[in-house]
């Protein structure tokens, strides 16, 4: 350590040298943080190399990612610093080479990552040998004890309860005594003369938003099923305003199944309910089923609906348009989220996916966690103008 | 301010019973140096929440809590106008001739001004410790309302003006990571994350916390604990449970783990009645792990 005292002078040059690598590394270290770092270490005594990356530690990572990087930066750049001094490099050159890439996900996350993308590999050989036949084989859901899906399961509940419980900016009457609607109590008060008798009170009005999710698990998804239907079960436990149905060839409502408290016996239940799991797909059949049965229940200017597709339809091209008009004129909003849109050269090509579009808000890519946290944003903006969402 | 010595702040925050690390100590001490706010994240149970108290317990300070929740607003969090008294007092004065710019002023006054915990915090005159707890409760606009007060410490009140910290308050702010907080938020504040303890600190906390307890039975304990928690369970147990448990146990007189009372305990470590299943399933070889199988087979 008497090395490193007899070269304080340059401590605060290195220290704003290290602020910069740490940038390179995605921190963000601003010049407040920078200050306030030079201040703690004259602050603190340090003795010891532990200490002054403890002291470093408290000032200058700004997140749990960034905490957990910091150790390991912290020893890699002094050590190479001390390295470049010893070999008498002057102190004004780059002391560190800065990688080009800025530090990954925790590894848990790039495990739940490869796992996302190694499905997503194995579907694109696999969307060929799609069928229309229908599979009468009932889904093996044994697979579903993985760690990532535990992991995924957390994360999806994460996202699903940002969406829930949205305040809006009108108020409502309520009985609630917290705030006094003033607005009200004078003008409802002049009939007595200007006399305060009665008393309103108000509370933000919540968001009235509903959700439909209609999800595909025909062949052509299967590698996302089961994926998908661990959303659509987090989802329904976190909103009680939603109704989930899933469709292959024929439509199924699954709200009920998925109410579940047990995962497992959701899972168990859904086997025993749906019998052409995994087989061809009739998108337009089953929307125009789900219109028929619960559209005049279901749908109004506030709801949202959320189609899970890959566009692959073998039924009526013609009877998916119609019905994806009828949806898109009596809700709110339509989301379609297209797993193989993720792909960097994906086009809609899909003659079901073509005829679809025009009805179509927001068109985006689900296929992996990071497409999955921008679903809130899709959900809570207002119908504008149709929007196609690119990687 | 006198510089307060970093080894002074952890001596007391030992003296109260909290089982410091160098780096909770150190940050405390920076905090109240460098007068920022202290972040502080982890998971339910490792003592978030407790770093504050103790600090206002060691620095003699009062401690103001503003626990966030959902729907937490301004008028709940800052300060409110008391309507009813107002609407009274106006109601009283009405044969008064006082002038209107009168009877403004007196409605408007501090008489009327019912203090929620923030404007509290900056309005007392000794020291203080302002502990927000579970900020990623309330929404985002609720952090912008942080933002002025934890910089620059001052409120403002349009009908009043805005009121200035006197004596700046310590502030803790803990959160749970169920939202992601905003960068501004988070520039402001020094950040800790304090993590679940590992063996020799756990087994510390429990022989602090709970004095009567026999040697074998807290090793043992933090042992299970500790495995516990690698489990994938729902809701994995904190400290707090670790300790209620100890003190459980201690309670029944117990020198050391056994398989049927930990089956009849398991409620106390785990509020989750999946978890506690799963926890019953591998039972047996949780207990191989902290060693004690051998001893119940024989």
């Amino acid at each position: 350590m008497e090395g490193f005292i007899s070269r304080r002078t340059s401590l605060t040059e290195n220290l704003i040298s290290f602020c910069r690598y740490l940038r390179g590394h995605g921190f963000t270290v601003g010049p407040n943080t920078q200050a306030d770092a030079l201040k703690a270490i004259a602050m603190v005594k340090i003795n010891s190399w532990e200490e002054l990356c403890t002291v470093l530690k408290l000032t200058l990572p700004k997140n749990k990612k960034q905490s957990d990087a910091f150790d390991s930066l912290f020893y890699t750049y002094w050590r190479e610093l001390n390295q470049a001094v010893d070999s008498k490099i002057k102190s004004s050159d780059k002391p560190v080479q800065r990688p080009e890439k800025p530090v990954g996900k925790k590894p848990s996350f790039d495990a739940l990552k490869s796992w996302l993308y190694g499905n997503q590999d194995k579907d694109q050989k696999e969307i060929a040998l799609y069928s229309d036949q229908v599979s009468l084989s009932q889904k093996d859901f044994s697979a579903f004890t993985d760690d990532e899906l535990w992991e995924l399961k957390n994360v999806i509940k994460k996202i699903a309860k940002s969406i829930v419980n949205r305040k809006m900016r009108r108020f409502v009457t309520t009985l609630d005594h917290k705030n006094m609607d003033l607005r009200k109590i004078f003008r409802n008060n002049l009939k007595r003369g200007g006399e305060i008798v009665d008393l309103y009170y108000k509370k933000n009005k919540e968001t009235g938003l509903s959700l439909v999710i209609l999800c595909d698990v025909s062949k052509s998804m299967e590698l996302y099923s089961r994926f998908l239907i661990q959303f659509l079960y987090a989802f329904q436990h976190v909103y009680d305003r939603i109704e989930t149905f899933v469709f292959s060839t024929s439509l199924y409502h699954i709200s009920r199944q998925l109410a579940n408290k047990n995962f497992g016996w959701a899972l168990k239940d859904l086997a025993k309910s749906i019998d052409n799991w995994d087989s061809g797909t009739k998108i337009g059949k089953s929307l125009h089923t789900f219109i028929q049965d619960y559209g005049a229940y279901n749908l109004n200017k506030k709801t949202i609906v959320v189609i899970v597709s890959d566009g692959w339809d073998t039924g009526d091209i013609s009877l998916l348009e119609r019905s994806m008009e009828s949806i898109y004129r009596s809700s709110g909003k339509v989301v379609w989220l297209n797993p193989l849109a993720g792909a960097p050269n994906f086009q809609p090509g899909t003659e079901g996916m073509k005829c679809a579009l025009p009805y179509v808000d927001i068109f985006a890519p689900v296929h992996n966690i990071e497409s999955l946290k921008k679903l809130p944003g899709y959900l809570l903006k207002t119908r504008r103008k149709r929007r196609v969402v690119r990687n | 301010m006198p510089p307060e010595e970093l080894n002074h702040i952890e001596s007391l925050l030992n003296d109260q019973g909290y089982i410091t690390e160098r780096k909770i100590a150190m940050s405390v001490f920076l905090s109240m140096q460098l007068n920022k706010p202290l972040l502080v994240e982890g998971p339910a149970g490792v003592g978030k929440t407790e770093i504050a108290k103790v600090m206002g317990l060691a620095l003699k300070a009062k401690l103001i809590r503003l626990q966030c929740y959902e729907g937490l607003d301004a008028n709940q969090a800052i300060y409110e106008w008391n309507y009813q008294r107002q609407l009274l007092h106006l109601k009283m004065e009405e044969g008064n001739d006082k002038s209107i710019q009168e009877k403004e002023n007196s409605i408007f006054s501090d008489r009327f001004l019912l203090k929620r915990p923030l404007l509290e915090a900056i309005t007392q005159q000794g020291p203080t410790v302002l502990l927000i707890d579970e900020v990623d409760r309330a929404d985002e606009a609720f952090e912008s309302f942080l933002l002025e007060i934890l910089s620059d410490w001052q409120i403002s009140i349009p009908e009043i003006g805005t009121v200035k910290a006197d004596v700046i308050p310590r502030v803790v702010v803990t959160s749970n990571g169920i939202r992601e907080l905003s960068e501004a938020l988070r520039r402001r504040c020094l950040y800790l994350y304090i993590d679940y303890p590992d063996f020799e600190k756990e087994i510390a906390i429990i022989k602090r916390k709970v004095p009567g307890i026999d040697k074998k039975l807290a090793h043992q304990i933090t042992l299970f604990m500790q495995e516990v928690r690698k489990m994938k369970l729902e809701k994995i147990p904190g400290v707090a449970e670790s300790m209620d448990w100890a003190r459980a146990l201690a309670a029944l007189h117990l020198s050391s783990l056994d398989r049927s009372v930990v089956e009849d305990t398991l409620g106390i470590i785990l509020k989750d009645w999946q978890d506690i299943r799963i926890t019953r399933d591998s039972l047996t070889e949780l207990f191989e792990k902290v060693g004690v199988t051998s001893r119940l087979d024989a």
